[in-house]
């Protein structure tokens, strides 16, 4: 197969995931596409070494994270969670309309960074707590933890918005 | 296993829940139901965390692969001599050919075959629709009646504003494609459906509803309809 349809076919299978875990990530639409469009071409770099979709999945994920982390050490010294970061509000118009959906897309962006992106590995890159622990360098314990922690701050702001809506 | 460990472990990986965690399960219905709960709320999850990337980020890739600039302007001045020059760019940007494009709508309806029976004729609020055209680059100049739905949908490589509108005749579809250039009127009858892919400044509108056709519909939305690229 020649390589740029070997590369589109990669590109077309993993963008929406990729996309979305650097946005979950980072919180912000244009560093999310550069850090997506960034892991892509160094794909496109070593296509060769890539066999299949699922590893070079993982692969461009820990890209995406590396750079990620290395753009923070550059531009900010201020921990991320500490500013004040605005939410995107068109990361809430989706092709869904259930209001729930935005909700909860509203409540995974407040989420810590420590309690998020465990979650955004384990829910939407299907990754298992042990994976996820050497992704993130911490004890499979210590996963199990956030992610627990995660579902119940989550729950716990839906059923309070909830409230308020009754009100 | 007891209801606490338990509980806390489907909190945590409601997916891996283990041989113990599944005895638990059996044995305990109110452990049962609160798993469901649990696996339901992970669906909402996941459903909540997929954002669809911006429209052009797929091509911009393509292009930025083949060698040439990665900005986004630069890109748009390249990009018609690129079609050209760059053979495998060329199936990214046309790897949709204009005569399976009334195919692809018909097929686009069927995956959302929920929109066709609506449930409700609640209006969709101004600032939700100026929202859903702003994320897509289209325009309305003028407000356009009767819209009971209004999404954006990946279609054909772009993301796309999909209204429904209500007319006399029951729902109708309107799918505007500032992607889509069609040289002239590419007529649906199909399955039912019945309606137009009418060429509107260099883009398209796909109208189509299941009764009479709905002209009016289409007199508005060839007027008011934008595109900003
Ligand atoms: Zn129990
Ligand atoms: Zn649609």
């Amino acid at each position: 197969m020649p390589k740029h349809f070997q590369f589109e076919a990669l590109v077309r299978s993993v963008l929406p995931e990729l996309h979305s875990y650097a946005l979950w990530l980072s919180r912000d639409p244009h560093l999310a596409e550069d850090l997506v469009q960034e892991s892509l071409l160094r794909a496109w770099r070593s296509l060769h070494t890539l066999r299949e979709a699922g590893a070079a999945k993982s692969w461009l994920m820990m890209i995406i994270r590396r750079e990620h982390a290395r753009y923070y050490e550059r531009q900010r010294p201020v921990p991320m969670d500490i500013q004040a970061v605005d939410f995107p509000e068109a990361l809430l118009t989706h092709r869904d309309e259930d209001p729930e959906i935005a909700e909860l897309r509203r409540a995974i962006f407040e989420l810590a960074q420590d309690y998020r992106e465990p979650l955004v590995l384990q829910v939407l890159l299907g990754y298992s707590t042990k994976e996820i622990a050497e992704i993130m360098d911490v004890s499979q314990g210590a996963v199990l933890t956030r992610l627990f922690r995660a579902r119940k701050q989550l729950q716990k702001k839906l059923a309070t918005e909830d409230e308020i809506a009754q009100k | 296993m007891n209801c606490i460990d338990y509980r806390r472990l489907i909190t945590s990986d409601p997916s891996h829940v283990g041989a113990e965690g599944l005895r638990h399960r059996l044995a305990c219905s109110s452990c049962a139901s609160f798993a469901v709960e649990m696996q339901q709320f992970d669906t909402k999850l996941r459903q909540a965390m997929m954002i669809e990337p911006p429209r052009d980020l797929e091509s911009r890739v393509m292009l930025a692969a083949s060698g040439r600039s990665t900005t986004r302007r630069r890109w748009l001045a390249v990009a018609a001599t690129l079609v050209l020059a760059v053979g495998g760019v060329v199936t990214v940007l046309n790897s949709y050919s204009l005569e399976q494009l009334p195919d692809h709508v018909i097929k686009h309806l069927y995956h959302e075959a929920n929109l066709l029976v609506p449930v409700s004729t609640e209006l969709v609020p101004a600032p939700r629709l100026r929202q859903v055209l702003k994320r897509t680059g289209v325009e309305l100049s003028e407000d356009v009646d009767e819209v009971i739905h209004a999404g954006v949908c990946y279609f054909r490589g772009h993301l796309v504003p999909h209204l429904v509108v209500l007319s006399a005749d029951g729902p109708v579809t309107v799918m505007l494609l500032p992607d889509e250039k069609v040289d002239e009127t590419m007529p649906i009858d199909e399955d039912g459906f019945h309606g137009v892919i009418v060429p509107v400044k260099g883009g398209s509108i796909a109208i189509i509803g299941s009764g009479n056709y709905p002209e009016q519909i289409e007199r508005q939305f060839v007027q008011a309809v934008e595109w900003q690229t």
